[in-house]
């Protein structure tokens, strides 16, 4: 079964590679990223977190994007950018690397 | 600074002032509201006086957009003219000076508003998460429909090691969204200072930003029509900094770092301190019909 996969940027360690299963979706909580490196992983795409209100309407906040989804899809090794911060005044931007399996 | 536009016009435009004889309550102008049934006509009808009264649009999440209609009769965002008294808990468990730091920013927004803050050990109306996710708020009344377990407003690593200039210009900022108002750098007259093409660029190297990605953040301007407030303002609390890289003239939009004197003025508008009441409301038979 695949996972979902969620992990904070400020607890990776860059010199400690991320391993995944081919399916796995990585989640960050983060306002941007991209793969820099490699093919076994894909950018599913950049998101603002919104949830359904309790009328049934969904209700999207205020702010700029904040998760971050990877999708693991074949085996090898790729490096991902992960940006965090507020992209307004300052960011910060790690590599990460991902190891499929 | 701009605000949901048919809930202000109706609070602004809908009576004279003047309380009626026999008006409790406080001294002075009074605002009068019209009784439900008429506020649809008297949009229409303050529409086509002044294109500029228009129900607002916000600009959501890409697909997300909501037409001037639903907005106007299912999800206006505005709390009201009443005072209010709005709760504030917290889902993890700041230091108590935290917490009131925080009230405290909330509460600047009070010094021209009828609106405040109190902090509650319950769940409160504002629901503030210091955990991952960013800086952001729900909008205006949107916050009641936010599922009590969920936080409606989000402030990522809020320390009280933080500058004070930090609270001011987050904590505000966000407030502000909660009482309802949208971001100022979405307006016409700043978004038309960006160019398109250094912007796609910059966000694309800086965040890994696609171009939709950009266009909803940056580059979608409110409407004309859809605003209610003060000329656009780039030194609004409500206004982010944008890098002069990515505007025709190389020059920065500042975005604000504190409510500025226009945004207490607008607020003040909007929320006025002075009470707001319907009274003595007449049948629907002696409704006046607006000329077509």
């Amino acid at each position: 079964m695949s996972r979902l996969i969620e992990a904070q940027p400020a607890a990776l360690n860059p010199a400690l590679p991320v391993t995944l299963q081919v399916g796995d979706v990585l989640r960050l909580a983060a306002s941007g990223g991209r793969v820099r490196e490699g093919s076994s992983v894909e950018l599913l795409g950049i998101f603002t977190e919104g949830l359904v209100g309790t009328d049934g309407t969904v209700l999207t906040p205020l702010g700029a994007p904040n998760t971050v989804l990877f999708r693991a899809r074949v085996p090898g090794q790729s490096t991902v950018d992960v940006v965090t911060g507020d992209p307004w005044r300052s960011t910060r931007s790690n590599s990460v690397t991902v190891v499929v399996t | 600074m701009a605000g949901p536009r048919d809930e202000m016009s109706r609070n602004l435009h809908s009576g004279n002032g003047h309380a009626g004889p026999g008006t409790s309550g406080p001294q002075g102008c009074e605002i009068k509201l019209l009784p439900d049934r008429l506020h649809e006509d008297a949009a229409a009808f303050a529409t086509r006086v002044n294109p500029v009264n228009a129900p607002l649009r916000i600009p959501m999440a890409a697909g997300l957009s909501i037409e001037p209609q639903a907005l106007t009769m299912v999800t206006s965002k505005y709390w009201g003219p009443a005072q209010r008294r709005l709760t504030v808990s917290f889902t993890e468990s700041p230091s108590e000076d935290l917490r009131a730091r925080i009230i405290s920013h909330l509460n600047a927004w009070a010094k021209s508003t009828s609106v405040s803050f109190f902090e509650t050990d319950k769940a409160g109306d504002v629901r503030i998460s210091l955990g991952q996710g960013g800086y952001y708020s729900y909008l205006g009344t949107d916050i009641k429909l936010v599922p009590p377990n969920r936080q409606t407003m989000n402030l990522e690593g809020f320390h009280m090691g933080m500058p004070e200039s930090e609270f001011r210009r987050v904590v505000r900022h966000e407030a502000g969204h909660t009482l309802g108002f949208a971001h100022e750098h979405m307006r016409k007259e700043l978004v038309s200072r960006i160019d398109r093409e250094k912007a796609y660029a910059y966000f694309l190297r800086t965040q890994g930003w696609d171009p939709d990605t950009v266009n909803q953040q940056v580059l979608t301007p409110l409407d004309d029509a859809d605003i209610m407030g003060t000329p656009a303002d780039q030194d609004s609390i409500m206004c982010y900094q944008l890098p002069g890289e990515i505007t025709s003239d190389g020059l920065p939009i500042r975005g604000g770092v504190d409510i500025n004197k226009s945004d207490f003025t607008f607020a003040g508008k909007v929320y006025p301190k002075a009470q707001a009441v319907l009274e003595h409301e007449w049948p629907p038979s002696e409704d006046v019909l607006l000329p077509t």
